[in-house]
């Protein structure tokens, strides 16, 4: 499934509300929340973050994971709670006005 | 993103260092995943490291790294181009930073646009002295202020040690002055309202930080240390801050004392706080509006509160009197002004002509962009194919045009920061020439944010300003035969160039007409007869103690050590003749009226002065005698000694020797002589009414009086030898200075000098760029005609002919230029018509001569490349073809 643009960036944000998490982690936990529907390449997922990094709404640490690897943990930052916040009401906006359009789903043969 | 981390990720070292995490983090990452399960981890990188980039700023960045490369590779041009505009833009940043401090720069206390000031409308002008009790009663019976304070200048004369110093500068304020503009003190406290309730009774004063510092190396002692203030012990309670010069701007009091002790700080004049007859206004009045009243309400609530007091005081006054102050209250109308930028003498005498010769130094700065633009075009050439190669392989037009606006402003910025450095030292300059002769003038010059965002704005302007012609041009280049050979499209840019020293021309004329303007009016000035010889005259202000009283025992002793002095300096054998007068030529006589006897009233301006003061002047008596030794003895009988004017307009028919008028109050004195017009204060107004009074007849003021000695051509060591001698004279008089009536003179005159110097300035600086204009276009445009002109010599034309040919053209260019430049000139020239004397802006003579003055520069600025032209070697030239 195709991502509209910018909302890697939501996903992202969202996915780290629940807690820190590295770079893999993130990929992995939204395909997991999403109940495997949607598959964030990585390839992807890693410039957003870098961007929303530099934008200052997550802040990453070097930290010792469980396996005792040290890993590159991403948390989120009071600025991107306050973007999430930002994101979350056009989106829920954006859905509600595309359902409106669209309606009730078509039944076949109607 | 906020711009600073974006400029972060400029540089090179951030980036390393993400490079490297980067790496790492992604090492980390395939670890713990699957193989192959992240994908292609270099491009992920990749696409990672694009976001650091901002295609606007680095390109930017490129930009600049660009065009300091092209600096560094043509470096006489670029130290040409950036020491041209530094002159330019250091003079345009000095007379900025001048009007900006003297007519732009808010007072430094709370809220100063809350402030305002008091003053009086008249047909003879705006006026912001009032009377003690105008000021009182106006306090008491307004209600749109918060207050209203008074304060006044005044010069002191300090002892700290019992020591005779050097003037000070200061001001008596009034108890609430500090707390209504906002002052609080550095160290101690502030004067306060119950520090200034009786007369002579609260000897304390605050002194400036400024001061605090000079002379008493910032100690905290200071506080409660005894000073004597003319003789007079005060006690110094505090210390204002360093950003506080008063409300005035220009002075910078150092000592401030209470409204209540001027009698004491003043011992020599009249007590101003209390008099029956109003007649000293002194008092500068300031108040702070109220919260959410505005000036206007104000204004007009304050006009009747005044028209009410006025009334009351004309009840009070001494009949005698009434009519001619009633009149003179008649006429005048209550103004309130904004305060926010402070009052200011200095701002009245030399706004005007720091406007004109703002303006000017703006004109010079376009000269120098459109030099700058040419020499920009013709480099161009130089890089037409440099260009065209990068338009080929496809940079877009945009983006070069961008290339190019980047060097000029890069340019710009080079000549402003430079300028900067010409401005500090031109603006202190500037400041000491308006300074000489008078009270010295005291601004704070320190380039603040101001300054900078000026400078900064005008570099920015003047690099679009000279640098977008040529970026534009450039960009529209023709690219086959510019890669070919080098040299296309050099027809359009002949054309451009030509109208550029066309537009130089004619903005030169005008400046050149200014200048002439106000040279020969200076002329003019310099060379009216005041009435004196200004010649090897010397001039010292002598100020002992001295007394108010007409006659008494002070007065006497005055008399006894100035006829003492007159003595000494008149054996000396370099000294022609040495009087004293209690108002020199170059100051204002103070005026009174008068009646003859028949009851006819004049307003005389009069002084006191001493045998021998018209001959020391030069000033030829008319009519009867001078003063002798008789005269001046106490309790000789009344007499004076009246000036043409007074004899023709009190005497018109008749002869005025002997006639009487009234001198004082009650008293009547023999005229005995007629002595020629001087022109006081000002030459440019005719002389009025004069009369003059021995010393002891007339009220004394504050016994102070200036000498004058005559001395012979060529005598070197006469200053040092008066100089003696006065200092030997009181050991209570304070320190003097000597200067030559030549000197004082020219301050009077300082206003029309200054304009003189600078656009004369201006003006060569204007010429010669415009001389190196037309010279670079002249010389370009015959190298273009080289063949041609070879040609011509080759079938026998003679060199004077080629040289004429050359000339031509310059003289057409210029000559276009000056016919531009006439008409600019007719209709901006009456902007400076107030500051002339005795011509019109728009003399015949003058336009003309400066147009021929300039068509000659541009001749001789034509004449090397002409020259040049026709020496050429036919052969040569040809066969390089």
């Amino acid at each position: 499934m195709d991502l509209l643009q910018g909302t890697l960036d939501m996903l992202v944000l969202q996915t780290l509300l629940l807690g820190p998490l590295h770079g893999y982690g993130i990929a992995k936990a939204i395909r997991s929340n999403s109940s495997e529907a949607l598959d964030v390449e990585f390839g992807s997922l890693y410039p957003a973050l870098k961007r929303i990094e530099l934008k200052g709404w997550v802040a990453a640490k070097w930290e010792i994971s469980g396996h005792n690897r040290r890993v590159k943990m991403y948390r989120l930052t009071p600025a991107g709670r306050k973007q999430l916040r930002r994101e979350h009401s056009q989106w829920a906006s954006f859905v509600s006005a595309v359902g409106r359009i669209m309606g009730p789903v078509l039944e076949e043969g109607k | 993103m906020r711009f600073w981390q974006r400029l972060k990720t400029m540089l090179p070292s951030w980036r390393r260092a993400q490079e490297q995490e980067m790496r790492e983090e992604l090492e980390s990452l395939a670890a713990i995943s699957e193989p192959g399960e992240l994908g292609n981890l270099t491009r992920a990188a990749e696409e990672a490291r694009a976001v650091w980039g901002s295609p606007w700023l680095e390109q930017l960045l490129q930009d600049v790294r660009f065009a300091l490369r092209t600096m560094r590779k043509n470096p006489a041009f670029a130290l040409t181009a950036a020491l041209s505009l530094a002159l330019g833009m250091g003079a345009n940043t000095a007379m900025f930073s001048l009007v900006d401090a003297l007519l732009l720069r808010s007072l430094p206390v709370a809220n100063p646009e809350k402030l305002v000031f008091l003053g009086t409308e008249s047909p003879r002008g705006t006026d912001h002295n009032f009377y003690f009790e105008t000021y009182e009663r106006l306090q008491r019976e307004q209600s749109f202020f918060t207050g209203l304070a008074a304060f006044s200048p005044v010069q002191l004369n300090v002892s700290v040690n019992s020591e005779t110093e050097p003037f000070v500068e200061g001001q008596l304020v009034s108890g609430n002055y500090m707390g209504l503009v906002g002052v609080t003190a550095v160290i101690g406290r502030t004067l306060a309202p119950g520090d200034d309730r009786l007369p002579g009774a609260h000897p304390v004063a605050m002194i400036s930080y400024g001061y605090w510092q000079r002379r008493f190396g910032g100690s905290r002692d200071v506080l409660g240390r005894k000073v004597l203030i003319d003789g007079y012990p005060f006690t110094i309670i505090g210390v204002t801050p360093p950003w506080f010069f008063g409300l005035e701007v220009g002075r910078s009091p150092d000592v401030t004392v209470p409204l209540m002790m001027q009698p004491q700080v003043m011992p020599d004049a009249e007590n101003w706080l209390r008099r029956p007859v109003n007649t000293v206004d002194w008092l500068r009045i300031v108040g702070r509006l109220k919260a959410g009243v505005t000036l206007r309400r104000a204004s007009n609530g304050m006009g009747i509160t005044f028209g009410r007091v006025q009334k009351q005081l004309a009840a009070e006054i001494d009949p005698e009197w009434r009519d001619t102050w009633l009149r003179a209250w008649a006429e005048a109308r209550l103004v309130l002004e904004p305060g926010g930028i402070g009052l200011s003498d200095v701002r009245r005498q030399f706004s005007a002509p720091l406007l004109v010769l703002f303006a000017l130094v703006g004109v010079v700065l376009l000269i120098v962009c459109a030099n700058i633009a040419n020499l920009l075009l013709a480099r161009a050439s130089a890089r037409q194919r440099e260009i065209a190669v990068r338009l080929a392989i496809g940079a877009g037009r945009s983006r070069l045009i961008r290339q190019l606006l980047t060097e000029s402003i890069l340019l710009a910025c080079l000549g402003g920061a430079l300028g900067l450095v010409v401005a500090y030292t031109g603006s202190q300059g500037l400041v000491h020439f308006l300074s000489i002769g008078r009270s010295s003038i005291s601004l704070d010059l320190r380039p603040g944010v101001d300054v900078f965002g000026f400078t900064a704005l005008m570099s920015l302007l003047t690099g679009i300003l000279f640098g977008l012609a040529p970026a534009l041009r450039l960009s529209r280049l023709d690219l086959t035969p510019a890669i070919k050979e080098g040299g296309g499209g050099s027809g359009s840019r002949q054309r451009f160039a030509k109208s550029v020293v066309v537009v130089e021309v004619a903005l030169t004329l005008v400046l050149v007409i200014g200048a002439v303007l106000f040279v020969s009016s200076l002329r003019r000035l310099d060379n009216i007869d005041g009435g004196f010889q200004r010649d090897h005259v010397l001039v010292v202000q002598l100020r002992p103690k001295g007394s108010d009283q007409k006659g008494g025992p002070n007065a006497m002793r005055l008399q006894r050590l100035y006829l003492d002095l007159q003595r000494k300096l008149q054996s000396l054998p370099g000294v022609i003749a040495a009087g004293l007068a209690g108002t020199g030529p170059t100051s204002a006589l103070q005026s009174r009226v008068q009646r003859t006897p028949d009851g006819r009233q004049f307003r005389v301006a009069w002084t006191q002065v001493y045998p021998g003061y018209f001959n020391s002047l030069g000033v030829p008596l008319l009519q009867g005698r001078d003063f002798d030794r008789f005269d001046i003895a106490p309790g000789a009988s009344y007499v004076a000694v009246i000036n043409e004017t007074f004899a023709r307009l009190a005497f018109p028919d008749e002869n005025p020797i002997g006639k009487k008028i009234s001198c004082g109050r009650t008293l009547v004195c023999d005229v005995i002589g007629v002595v020629k017009d001087i022109r006081y204060s000002s030459l440019r107004e005719p002389a009025t009414s004069a009369m003059y009074q021995p010393f002891l007849q007339a009220p004394t003021g504050r016994g102070q009086m200036v000498l004058h000695v005559r001395f012979k051509a060529n005598s070197d060591s006469i200053v040092a030898e008066v100089r003696k001698d006065v200092a030997a004279l009181d050991t209570d008089m304070p320190a003097f200075e000597i200067r030559t009536l030549a000197a004082e003179v020219d301050a009077v005159l300082v206003r029309e000098r200054l304009l003189a110097l600078l656009s004369s300035l201006f003006g060569a600086m204007a010429v010669s760029l415009a001389m190196i204009g037309l010279y670079g276009v002249i010389s370009y445009a015959a190298s273009r005609r080289a063949k041609e002109i070879a040609l011509r010599i080759a079938l026998g034309a003679s060199p004077q002919r080629v040289l004429w040919l050359v000339l031509r053209e310059t003289a057409g260019l210029a000559g276009l230029g000056i016919i531009i430049g006439i008409p600019i000139t007719l209709v901006t020239s009456h902007l400076i018509a107030a500051f002339l004397y005795g011509l019109k802006p728009t003399d015949p003579v003058i336009i003309c001569a400066s147009a021929l003055v300039l068509m000659l520069m541009a001749l001789i600025a034509g004449y090397l490349p002409a020259w040049g032209a026709s020496r050429v070697d036919p052969v040569v030239a040809l066969r390089n073809e």
